[in-house]
């Protein structure tokens, strides 16, 4: 068998492999389950994508977010690499069955949490054999993640129900009490543990106070005019990467500038995303919707506009600047009541206790006519505004105490109220939670020691001092910076020239 | 533009439909209902022009058009356009081609000829550079498997292939104005070169995104029109395997089932049993073919002297609201006949 380096380089034109990559592969590879923790941008993806390559049978791999599956599939596909689907809630019932039909057929399978729980997909992948399942994304399984998902908790079954094939347990950002519960609520896999650091040395930390929302524009216009270079501003709302994205146009005639959020169509996405990728835009103003699957390596500078929810995300969001270990820099801008856009959002990812109240009235009322009523758990979101990930969140809590079967039949039980006192004591506590890891970002920012020892204090004991400047807290001043600047971008207004450019880049005399 | 288009379907619904009718024309909704609309007051040209367009979309110009007093609701809550909006229609006249829609005629393969194209000038631009690893800017999986199919055939004389389209596409670019020509260029993606988003050609180009919607469909349309006159050949590939589509009669799904059935013979309480559907539903349908079938035998459903009983009530009125028809008849008619004579009588006028 030739080595690894080799495959790497025949499948993915990399000559070597970045820090951890061989290690975890190694382990794979020799029937070693592992967890492993890889900055984000460190290539984790490759932890399986190579493997599904080499090993004799299918390779799982469950990841919470659609987009990062579909990135994903993608990705591998422009790559020349077909045997690979995904499976998820969004496939249209026809194609879901097509895909169940012919799963021994693909080597690399991409699963939401939710679809494992599908008897027709389980029963499918018992039969054929599985040499490595991957959960990406592992900390969702522990309640102590920054985005819990309780059908993680179901995996440890699944892996028994598959007979322990491989595990790979892979995240970007996990304390250490986040991987004792990952490796907890696995108890039945012993793992390895790969762990390496999230520090980013060459990514200077600035943080600028400012009396009015007013002042970041004006503070992201000097910024501007003295820096062109690859730019992300990341916001919490969607209207003011509109917003600001048409002062910076108005201000600038030859920056390129646009918008990129949830609400553009998908074929706008992609271009916007590719503009950004092949440098025809300079400047991107997005919510944290983008990202995910970008492979940019020379962005230079991240501005957050607005505040994430948590310290995890400000580091991946952060952590997309510099990968190519040039001097970057990343600006947080806060102006007074800033906590209260995070705080609002937090609100909104838990239903509220009043609406699960009335819900819980409605269960009690139907549970006392008949033995089984048969419901409609999509109309409840209507009913009681449920957003998607509430309504998942109920129905795990209603089918865990066994009140809510196959999704539609509400079953007369006893523990009723006992689940009423639970789901609302679970919500408390769920939001007590997200208000300490928001408490975490506020009090980051409001240090008056080094940013940077004070941003990777809670992942890693031993942080690198940084390589170019290292914080605002430490003397760094933002004008004093000298990275390399982009040229203006000039382009061509002539139809038939530039017809002729898109459809003919070769020299058509050769 | 697309203002003007709004206010000019608006005029033709003569203040007799809702403004839902104009969303469901525009939108191409396969309904027996907006067929007949489109059909009856010859909007034919603009159906399914803007499949991707949002309900509230539409609703937020709408209301931007009330306010400005371009339209108005009568008490029914028909919409008709206010003197202020005629002024707009008359001033704007032949700014905007739109006589170059062919909406029901390309309402199934347009969208279809933009993906293959796209994606074909995107991948052969990028392979033709050693380009391998490229983004589809067209992520459907029918268009990629199309396009991979093609490129098996093309791969050996790529270049030459792009020659010829280039050669074609800028044939027919030099046949329309410049504007449609260069927003339709930008628009295009190909090696190192992204196309812009429908945001960023509204701002280039200082108009609304519906604008741009608009504008790039009618100029698709000019291009199919172009295609199917002069047939170059490599642009003819994009739509001769769907060609079958663009004559395809222009009725939904379930008219079609019920078509299929009376052509065996079958009476409406046949179908009402073999579908089972109401008579309503069957009915529907029968007025949706007549429609869409100059030839369709009518006769089964309506005698030649009632045919031209109703015929003589609607020539002498403009008024095409059935109720009307139906009580200048004295209701010895139904509903049913009346639609059906409408249906024959639109076709026959043109
Ligand atoms: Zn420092």
């Amino acid at each position: 068998m030739e080595n690894l380096e080799n495959s790497l380089e025949r499948y993915f034109s990399y000559k070597t492999f970045r820090t951890g990559q061989k290690e975890i592969i190694s382990d794979i590879m020799a029937g070693q389950h592992v967890l492993a923790t890889l900055p984000t941008g460190a290539g984790k993806s490759i932890c399986y994508q190579l493997p599904a390559l080499l090993v004799k049978g299918g390779v799982i791999v469950v990841t919470p977010l659609l987009s990062l599956m579909e990135d994903q599939v993608k990705q591998m596909k422009q790559r020349g690499y077909s045997h690979i689907t995904s499976l998820n809630t969004f496939n249209t019932e026809q194609e879901r069955l097509t895909i169940i039909r012919n799963l021994h057929k693909y080597k690399l399978i991409f699963l939401s949490p939710e679809m494992l729980q599908n008897q027709n997909v389980l029963k499918k992948l018992m039969l054929i054999d599985i040499s490595l399942f991957v959960i990406d994304e592992a900390h969702c399984i522990s309640q102590w993640g920054h985005e819990f998902r309780p059908d993680y908790l179901k995996l440890n079954n699944v892996i028994v129900d598959l007979k322990y094939p491989t595990i790979l347990a892979l995240t970007a950002t996990a304390t250490p009490d986040v991987q004792k519960d990952v490796i907890s609520q696995l108890a039945s896999v012993k793992f390895k543990k790969h762990i390496y650091p999230m520090d980013r040395d060459n990514i200077a930390l600035y943080v600028k106070q400012v009396d009015h929302h007013h002042e970041k524009d004006r503070f992201i216009i000097a910024v501007l005019e003295r820096y062109n270079v690859p730019t992300m501003i990341y916001f919490s709302s969607k209207k003011e990467t509109e917003r600001v994205a048409s002062i910076i146009n108005q201000r600038f005639d030859q920056l390129n500038v646009a918008y990129y959020h949830g609400d553009l169509d998908t074929s706008d996405r992609l271009l916007i995303q590719q503009q950004f990728m092949e440098n025809q835009l300079d400047v991107i103003c997005c919510t944290s919707a983008f990202g995910m699957g970008i492979n940019k390596s020379d962005i230079r500078l991240i501005i957050h506009y607005h505040l994430p929810t948590q310290l995890e995300s400000f580091i991946q969001e952060v952590g997309r600047a510099g990968r190519d270990q040039l001097e970057s820099v990343s600006i947080t801008l806060i102006s007074p009541n800033d906590h209260q856009i995070p705080q609002r959002l937090i609100e909104s990812e838990l239903p509220s206790l009043e609406s699960v109240e009335m819900l819980w009235s409605e269960i009690e009322l139907l549970s006392q006519s008949k033995l089984t009523v048969k419901v409609d758990t999509n109309e409840w979101a209507q009913r009681y505004n449920f957003s998607e990930v509430h309504l998942r969140f109920i129905k795990n809590f209603l089918e865990a105490y066994g009140i809510l079967k196959y999704n539609k039949y509400i079953v007369s039980h006893s523990s009723i109220h006992e689940a009423k006192i639970a789901i609302i004591n679970k919500i408390k506590e769920r939001s007590r939670y997200k208000k300490h890891k928001l408490n975490e970002l506020l009090n980051w920012l409001a240090t008056s020691g080094c940013r940077r020892q004070r941003l990777y204090a809670k992942f890693q004991s031993h942080i690198s001092p940084a390589k170019y400047q290292c914080c605002d807290r430490c003397g760094f001043d933002l004008f004093q910076w000298q990275p390399k600047q982009s040229g203006y971008r000039q382009r061509i207004n002539d139809y038939l020239s530039q017809l002729k450019s898109v459809m003919i880049p070769f020299n058509e005399d050769e | 533009m697309f203002t003007f288009i709004i206010l000019f379907c608006v005029e033709r619904l003569k203040s007799q439909r809702s403004m839902a009718s104009v969303y469901h024309i525009l939108q191409g909704k396969r309904a027996a209902q907006t067929i007949q609309d489109a059909n009856l007051y010859q909007l034919t040209d603009v159906f399914s022009i803007y499949s991707k367009l949002r309900r509230s979309q539409f609703d937020q110009v709408m209301n931007q058009l009330l306010q400005s007093g371009w339209i108005a609701l009568d008490l029914d809550k028909h919409v008709y356009v206010t003197e202020e909006g005629k002024k707009y229609l008359t001033d704007h006249q032949g700014c905007f081609q739109i006589q170059y829609f062919n909406g029901a005629t390309y309402a199934k393969i347009f969208e279809l000829f933009v993906k293959r194209f796209s994606l074909t000038i995107q991948t052969y631009s990028n392979v033709v550079m050693h380009r391998r690893t490229f983004v589809p800017i067209i992520e459907d999986d029918a268009t990629q498997q199309w396009v991979k199919r093609h490129y098996q055939i093309d791969q050996n004389d790529l270049k030459a292939y792009l020659v010829d389209l280039h050669e074609s596409t800028k044939a027919f670019l030099q046949t329309i104005d410049r504007r449609s020509a260069q927003l339709f260029v930008d628009r295009l993606t190909g090696y190192q070169q992204v196309g812009l988003s429908v945001q960023q050609l509204a701002k280039k180009n200082n108009v609304s995104e519906h604008d741009i919607q608009m504008m790039l469909t009618l100029t698709y349309h000019r291009f199919l029109q172009y295609i199917e006159d002069r047939r170059p050949q490599s642009l003819l590939r994009f739509i001769d395997d769907e060609l079958s589509l663009v004559n395809q009669h222009f009725m939904t799904n379930s008219a079609e089932k019920t078509y299929q059935l009376i052509r065996t013979g079958l009476t409406i309480d046949d179908v009402m049993a073999v579908r089972k559907l109401k008579r309503s539903t069957i009915e529907d349908h029968i007025v949706e073919l007549a429609y869409a079938l100059p030839n369709l035998n009518i006769e089964t459903y309506i005698s030649e002297v009632d045919f031209n009983k109703i015929a003589e009530v609607v020539r002498m009125n403009d008024n095409r609201k059935l109720s009307l028809i139906k009580s200048h008849l004295n209701d010895e008619f139904n509903y049913f006949q009346i639609r059906l004579v409408l249906a024959r009588y639109q076709i026959k006028l043109n």
